[in-house]
């Protein structure tokens, strides 16, 4: 279908006829501003294809101009492939619809409705107006602003007409319901037996777990049946063996060579008894030998011994001698050196004697010129204090103090304040007039004085002037009286203070203050004079009474010390120091002489230990050697006494031939003995005691094996083990067909439903190639090296783009998802026209999110797709839109001819 | 084409020698062999296989009744009267107390290779309790001398599973005193006859009865009745336990006259189930309808018949869906029990069964890719792929009647 041309009235915003025409085959382009009434055209060609002319339905009544109140006209001229029609349509006030068909035809009302219904395909609208279920593929075409984003919306009868159109290119490929519902309900049967990773679960699982179960429990059954025959086994061999021993030859032979072992060894054991007894005999006698021979060598070592105990007790008694003297001699001579050694103690003594006397007198001289010298200080101090005396005397005749002086002054000081004050406020009188003149005037019958020709008036003042009379003066002066008396006051107090004072003024009063004050300050300093000759000390206070004390007490000392030395007059001070220093000389060689002499003594003092020593060590051995000698001699005495030496010998010789005479007894008994020793007797007759008692035990051990296996081979009897390994055999043969059988079946529905899903893969992809097959070239110059990704429901689903990962759709961004909406639906009509169906595109506002480079590509898309179909633009961008080409349409205003509004 | 069903077909003899009758000098007895109690019967339910063992003690009291019919006061049990040798308590005594009820008869049981004797073993088990003293157990190879009916009956008991050297030679060495019927009583494999060689465990000269002037011998180990010659006969076991027995489920009424004329054996029937094998050809519905009838027509007693059944063929699937219903699940509920063994029978999915499933759309596609597997690919992968294609077409089947 080409839509050719457009033409309204009275139809919203157009209130007078207006005609879009000159719409081309390929790509056409309404430009516009906002309000222009792009979308309106849209509608005015929805309205005239799609909604019943004699519709109430809201969309229509909006269709009114809400002014004019008009009924809407709308004229629409499209091409099919037998040539042009035009449908006339107006809505609520008269409506009518008119068809003209190429063939010359006139369709009028619901007849001229249906027409169109059979040309363009779609569906009879409701009450509500047309819908996009009645729109049909017309819906997904012709995009209304701002419903180009996300995937296209496809009502069934849509998605039915886009389903016949990809039947009649690819065939049925799809198995409808039974398609659907039959991988499901093997997916259930499978997902019953195995989980989604394959792995047993449910039924087949419990029963792979039995088998397992089972062949162990079978196992195990095998086990106890070999157990079982292992038992009988033994059991039959222990019977058997038991049944052997149980005979009793063996013992009987065993037996009789036992009594005879028995009989040899009774025999044997005697002559060996024999043999010991004359043996120990033999050893007896031996002893009696060997203590014979014993005695005799005894008593030679004795007298050995004595002999030699003498020759040490001589030697002994020599050497205690020499030991002796050389003590004594060296005991005389420590003596003497010792006896040295005191000699030079009292010289050194007797030294320090005079040493301490040569010290003493020089102290006495030392003292005494002490003495001298603190006489002198004590003469100046003397002076000094003299001197203080009179200066403190002089001071306190003097009656102004410190505190007699301060009312003075402060007296004074009131008196002259008060005086200023009444002088500057006295009249000046002041004279101006030679002596001469001022001769005879008297002033308060007073003559003026001439050295003051001023006059301080305070009081009335009365000046004479001879020959003229008198002149009052009587100062006004403010207080006057007041101050008068307060001067007299001043004066009183100021008198009072001076009388006690014993002061004629204020000035003799200062100036006998100041005459005390240096009388003090002379006594202070002579008081300075006196401590610095007398000062205190250790020993005394300072003064020159108690220096004269302190030098009382040295004179007195000085006096002892001569007494005691026997001075009648100390020598001089150079003498007495040179006497100490020969004294203290004298000392220290008295001193060197005493250490010489100790040095001597230590040396022969040493020696002296060592030869007390031995000679305590030589005592004790001579008196050990002699009690020693003593009891061996007595010794002897009594050995001589009981046994003398004579009858030792022949003792020997007895003994001697008692023991070769015993010796023959021996090897005589010796020579009795057979080849059967007794330990070989003893190890035989063990044998066979043993051999005898082991078969006894081996028998009672037997009986009681025998008995324990039987009593367990009735354990095992009571289970049944045969038959229950048989029975366990055909529970698990039967676990396995059913494990087999089960398995089988996973196969098998494995196996279905690979290949129903390949299947179902491969449809789909045949399905879907005829619309994939036309979006694809578009999709290329968009997202080169994309594939779209489309279900059979033709709902986009995604891309899968050329590094191979798919992106979702609804997450791809709003532009995106717009333009290759956009492309699926050019692809779409693409399909559609080239099976004969009409079909035009509009886009009303679209691609507004687009960027330069996509909107450029965007725009060679929809001139390649303008190829075969016609697409009409609307637009408000008419800048961002001049890259497209495409036919330029604008509105143009129209004839109402046709047009009538009612 | 089908290979008949093996029916045996057994005389009646119930009415040839009424109860109580007994011809002077005439010795008869039961021989049989194998009753194998305590078997356990590996492929059927737990249900069906009660009812297999029961009716191997149950055998016990019909030969006891046979035994009192036909006069013979003897049973001669020719080996393994138990299957195993470690059994419980119970599975020992079950027989036992059958036995005890039939105070008349004198049951002669003999150990055989299932339950040889061994020192301590069952059989000594049996002995440590009181048997009942119409029951005897022969343990030893020596003649057990019966002087009230001038019997002699020489035991050849085993010792273990597989003994080496014919355990019936020293019956030839056996003295006894004139007059004295001479029967013998083994269990074993004799020469020419399911092998020829000699060294065979349990051996036994099928000559025999000659050598150690015998009456009769009395055989047991072959499940199936059997003569060997005159004198010599395997009995069989008195209820069939597997598919590959033939003449199961009987004994021997074995008359013996005077000394030098055989003995008169006469085979009695014993079993209760019937154990039939049958290998088919399966190719169409009507194959099916057919096989189906036949089935239900081998008894009346079907209830008591017990199959095996091998089918081969090729069937659409459609038709495959029908012998699971009509065959597998319909017949085998009328049997005691049967198995079936589909191997070898294939789907050949026509273009109806395709186009049942889908005209078109992937289900069709994949239904056509199963059918490629099921032709080619290994015998595994052709199996799997088959039952894929069976279940895609019954699922789809499920899911029509559902949408219905």
């Amino acid at each position: 279908m080409k839509l050719r041309s457009l033409a309204l009235n009275q139809l919203k915003k157009f209130t007078s006829p207006t005609r879009l025409d000159g719409i081309d085959d390929g790509l056409n382009v309404v430009v516009g501003p906002n309000e222009m009434g792009k979308s309106t055209l849209l509608d005015a060609l929805r309205a005239a294809l799609f909604e019943k002319h004699s519709s109430k339905a809201q969309p229509i009544a909006a269709l009114q101009n809400d002014r004019s109140q008009a009924g809407p006209v709308v004229e629409l001229g499209f091409e099919l492939d037998d040539g042009l029609y035009r449908i006339t349509k107006r809505f609520i006030k008269k409506p009518y619809a008119r068809l003209s068909c190429p063939d010359g035809r006139r369709l009028e009302g619901d007849a001229a409705e249906d027409a169109l219904r059979r040309l363009l395909g779609f569906d009879e609208p409701g009450k509500t107006g047309a819908k996009p279920e009645t729109l049909g593929m017309w819906n997904v075409l012709w995009v209304q602003q701002g419903q180009s984003f996300g995937a296209p919306h496809l009502p069934e009868t849509a998605r039915s007409s886009l389903h016949s159109a990809l039947e009649s290119e690819v065939g049925d490929v799809l198995g409808g319901r039974r398609g659907r519902v039959l991988p499901q309900v093997f997916e259930r049967q499978l997902g019953e037996l195995v989980t989604s990773g394959g792995k047993p679960r449910g039924d087949y699982k419990a029963r792979i777990d039995h088998v397992q179960t089972l062949k162990n429990e079978l196992a195990s059954l095998r086990t106890r049946r070999q157990e079982l025959s292992q038992t009988l086994d033994r059991l039959e061999e222990a019977e058997a063996t038991l049944s052997r021993l149980s005979s009793g030859d063996q013992d009987q032979r065993d037996r009789a060579e036992l009594e005879g072992a028995h009989a040899r060894r009774g025999q044997a054991a005697e002559l060996e008894a024999r043999i010991q007894g004359a043996a120990s005999e033999l050893k007896l006698k031996e002893r009696t030998l060997e203590r014979a021979e014993q005695a005799r060598k005894d008593r030679i070592k004795l007298k050995e011994e004595i002999a030699s105990d003498e020759q040490a007790l001589a030697a002994a008694n020599d050497r205690l001698a020499e030991v002796t003297s050389r003590e004594k001699e060296a005991r005389s001579r420590l003596d003497s050196l010792q006896a040295g050694v005191r000699a030079a103690e009292s010289a050194v003594t007797t030294a320090d004697a005079a040493v301490l006397r040569s010290r003493r007198i020089l102290a006495a001289v030392e003292r005494e010129a002490r003495i001298r010298a603190l006489q002198d200080q004590y003469e100046k101090a003397e002076d000094a204090e003299q001197h203080q005396h009179q200066a403190r005397q002089d001071a306190a005749a003097i009656l102004v103090t410190e505190k007699a002086i301060d009312p003075i002054r402060a007296a004074a000081k009131e008196l002259e304040t008060i005086t200023g004050r009444l002088s500057a406020a006295a009249t000046a009188i002041i004279f101006d007039m030679s002596p001469e003149a001022l001769s005879g005037i008297e002033i308060d019958g007073k003559p003026p004085s001439p050295a003051s020709p001023v006059l301080h008036a305070i009081e009335a003042t009365r000046i004479a002037i001879p020959d003229r009379g008198r002149i009052i003066i009587d100062p006004a002066i403010k207080n006057r009286d007041k101050l008068l008396a307060q001067q007299r006051d001043a004066n009183a107090k100021l008198k009072a203070a001076l009388d006690a004072a014993g002061a004629a003024s204020a000035e003799d009063a200062e100036q006998q203050y100041r005459r005390r004050q240096t009388l003090l300050d002379q006594a202070e300093l002579a008081r300075h004079e006196a401590a610095l000759h007398a000062p205190a000390t250790d020993d005394r206070e300072a003064g020159a009474r108690s220096l004269a004390d302190y030098i009382e007490g040295l004179r007195q000392v000085l006096a002892r010390e001569k007494d005691e030395l026997c001075l009648q007059a100390p020598p001089a001070r150079q003498e007495a120091e040179a006497a100490l220093r020969a004294a203290e000389e004298h000392g220290q060689e008295a001193r060197h002489a005493l250490e010489i002499a100790r040095a001597e003594f230590s040396g022969p003092e040493e020696t002296l230990g060592p030869l007390q020593t031995e000679l305590g060590a030589v005592n004790a051995r001579y008196e050990d050697i002699g009690a020693r000698l003593k009891k061996r001699r007595e010794e002897y005495q009594k050995a001589e006494e009981t046994h003398p030496d004579s009858g030792l010998q022949a003792d020997i010789d007895a003994a001697r031939s008692a023991v070769s005479l015993q010796e023959r007894a021996v090897s005589g008994l010796e020579a009795e003995r057979t080849d059967e020793t007794l330990p070989q007797l003893d190890a035989r007759i063990g044998r066979l005691g043993q051999a005898i008692h082991e078969r006894r035990e081996k028998r009672a051990k037997l009986k009681e094996e025998i008995a324990g296996l039987k009593s367990r081979v009735e354990v095992f009897e009571g289970a049944g083990l045969d038959e229950a390994i048989e029975q366990k055999g055909r529970e698990l043969e039967l676990c396995e067909r059913e494990s087999e059988d089960l398995e089988r079946e996973v196969d098998v529905l494995t196996l279905l439903l690979d290949t129903l899903r390949a299947a179902e893969r491969d449809a789909k992809e045949r399905y879907l190639s005829p619309v994939l097959k036309r979006v694809q070239p578009y999709l290329q110059i968009l997202f080169p090296g994309a594939q779209i990704i489309i279900d059979e429901n033709l709902q986009i689903k995604g891309i899968l783009r050329e590094a191979g990962y798919e992106e979702i759709f609804d997450l791809l961004s709003m532009g995106t998802q717009e333009q290759i909406a956009v492309l699926v639906r050019l692809a779409f009509a693409k399909m559609l026209v080239e099976q004969g169906h009409p079909a035009t595109v509009i886009l009303d506002d679209a691609l507004v999110f687009s960027d330069d480079r996509r909107m450029s590509r965007m725009f060679d898309i929809l001139n390649m797709a303008a190829r075969n179909i016609q697409l009409i633009i609307l637009t408000c961008r008419e800048q961002l839109f001049e890259g497209l080409g495409g036919r330029r349409l604008s509105l143009q205003p129209g004839s109402s001819e046709g047009l009538l509004s009612a | 084409m089908y290979s008949a069903p093996c029916i045996l077909t057994v005389p009646l003899l119930w009415n040839c020698a009424p109860v109580g009758y007994t011809a002077a000098m005439t010795t008869k007895l039961i021989h049989t062999s194998d009753w194998q109690i305590g078997k356990v019967f590996r492929f059927v339910d737990n249900a069906t296989m009660g009812l297999l063992q029961e009716a191997r003690l149950g055998a016990i009291t019909r030969l006891g009744d046979l035994a009192r019919r036909h006069g013979a006061a003897r049973v001669l049990v020719a080996g393994d009267i138990y299957d195993a040798e470690a059994l419980t308590p119970r599975s020992l005594n079950q027989p036992i107390e059958r036995m005890r009820n039939f105070v008349t008869v004198h049951w002669h049981l003999l150990p055989g290779n299932h339950d040889p004797h061994r020192p301590n073993g069952l059989w000594d088990r049996l002995r440590r309790r009181d048997l009942p003293p119409n029951v005897h157990i022969h343990l030893a190879p020596e003649p057990a001398v019966f002087e009230e009916d001038s019997f002699a009956l020489l035991p050849a008991p085993l010792f273990r599973r597989h003994a080496l050297g014919d355990p019936t030679a020293y019956m030839d060495d056996v003295e006894l005193p004139e007059g004295f019927v001479r029967v013998g009583l083994a269990h074993g494999t004799v020469t020419g006859f399911g092998s020829d060689d000699k060294d065979v465990p349990n051996y036994i000269a099928p000559d025999r009865p000659e050598r150690a002037r015998l009456s009769y011998l009395a055989l047991g180990d072959w499940h199936g009745q059997k003569k060997i010659n005159e004198r010599c006969w395997y009995s069989g076991t008195p209820e069939t336990d597997a598919f590959d027995v033939i003449d199961g489920g009987r004994a021997l009424l074995v008359e013996i006259g005077g000394q030098g004329t055989p003995p008169q054996v006469t085979p009695l029937p014993t079993g209760q189930y019937n154990w039939l094998t049958f290998s088919e050809r399966v190719n169409s519905r009507a194959n099916i309808d057919f096989l189906a009838e036949r089935l239900r027509a081998v008894s009346d007693n079907l209830d008591r018949v017990l199959v095996r059944l091998s089918v081969e063929g090729a069937l659409s699937l459609e038709d495959r869906q029908y012998f699971q219903e009509q065959i597998a699940d319909g017949v085998a509920a009328a049997l005691c029990f049967m198995g079936v063994d589909d191997r070898r029978l294939f789907p050949r999915p026509t273009l109806d069964d395709l186009d049942r499933i889908d005209r078109g759309g992937f289900v069709r596609v994949a239904a056509e890719a199963l059918k490629r597997k099921v032709e080619e690919g290994s015998d595994r992968e052709r199996e799997i792929a088959a039952l894929a294609l069976q279940r895609l077409y019954v699922e789809h089947m499920k899911l029509q009647a559902g949408q219905r």
